[in-house]
């Protein structure tokens, strides 16, 4: 599968948040650090803690939906790393 | 005699987009919810509380807080919104002095008024109109408001879950067709929708404290919309 990675840029004003942007958070898997611990949190539904940041992100990607499974990676700097599993294109029939 | 064909389909007029968006706006006021509440940080847990509940009950909030437009006078906003919905929540828990002016705070009586008024005097849609009025302790407003002596009215005592539980009571008996999760349940969805929030805005770089009307209520209904 094609992955596609990109850092979420700060949302452009405060009380207009887009439903496509609320969507976007709400149905993607969470990989937040806590302390000395990342959490892994499906919200609604799940929410795990792990030791290391990639225990955590192998957790993440099994709970991410197949094809097009979402993943952001809130960083300890701030940054939120929004990992895309894209499925592949079908391929083209020959006639 | 042979019959003569007649073609149904001739007969049925096509559906005008008048009709359709009359039918939408219909559907929408009966599942609108006017709240007039403080929004205060002391009572903003409450009413983020209330929000959830309103939404969870297949409901949608609606209030003078949602619109942004400073070209508009406020009082004109909320007649508006008054118009637009069915339904409507009225907390006077914070009808009192204020402690800068020693001057009472009447907004929110005001507006009960406003919608009491549109109730009994308006279209007849407006008389389908049902009020909840919200109160810190059950008889408290016998002192300051005793004209509405009679009306039945639901004390949350300053907690929030109390006041998800009445006002998931208060919609479900005007939702009779749809079964709707009791107060504790809701109460619990509530609470897991609260431990969500912080990371659902640090994804888009908001502080929680800082969310308005809109965009609280934007995040229930995507929240609930993904978990039934």
């Amino acid at each position: 599968m094609a992955k596609t990675k990109r850092t979420i840029q700060q949302s452009p004003s405060i009380g207009s948040i887009k439903r496509s942007d609320a969507r976007l958070v709400v149905r993607s898997v969470h990989v937040t650090p806590r302390a000395d611990s990342w959490v892994v949190v499906k919200p609604g539904q799940v929410t795990q803690t792990f030791t290391s940041k990639g225990e955590a992100v192998t957790f993440a990607k099994s709970l991410a939906r197949d094809p097009g499974g979402r993943i952001l990676i809130h960083e300890r700097n701030g940054k939120i790393v929004d990992e895309h599993e894209r499925a592949p294109s079908a391929q083209k029939r020959r006639h | 005699m042979a019959k003569s064909s007649t073609n149904t389909s001739a007969r049925r007029r096509p559906k005008s987009a008048g009709t359709r968006s009359a039918r939408a706006a219909t559907r929408r006021y009966g599942l609108s919810v006017f709240v007039n509440c403080p929004f205060d940080d002391q009572y903003r847990e409450i009413l983020w509380a209330i929000v959830f509940a309103i939404h969870d009950c297949g409901f949608i909030a609606r209030s003078a807080l949602e619109i942004s437009d400073s070209g508009e006078v406020r009082i004109e906003k909320i007649r508006r919104l008054i118009g637009a919905c069915r339904f409507g929540l009225h907390d006077l828990s914070r009808t009192e002095l204020d402690r800068e002016h020693g001057l009472p705070r009447f907004n929110m009586p005001l507006e009960l008024g406003l919608f009491l008024g549109a109730k009994w005097f308006g279209a007849p849609a407006q008389r389908r109109k049902v009020a909840l009025v919200l109160d810190r302790d059950r008889y408290r407003y016998q002192k300051y408001c005793s004209d509405i002596a009679g009306q039945d009215i639901a004390a949350h005592g300053d907690d929030p879950k109390r006041a998800v539980g009445e006002v998931r009571d208060w919609l479900a008996a005007a939702h009779r067709e749809t079964l709707i999760p009791g107060g504790n349940k809701m109460w619990e969805r509530y609470q897991r929708f609260k431990n969500d929030l912080p990371i659902l805005c640090a994804a888009i770089h908001l502080d929680p404290a800082d969310l308005t009307f809109s965009d609280h209520t934007t995040f229930v209904a995507t929240w609930q919309n993904d978990n039934p």
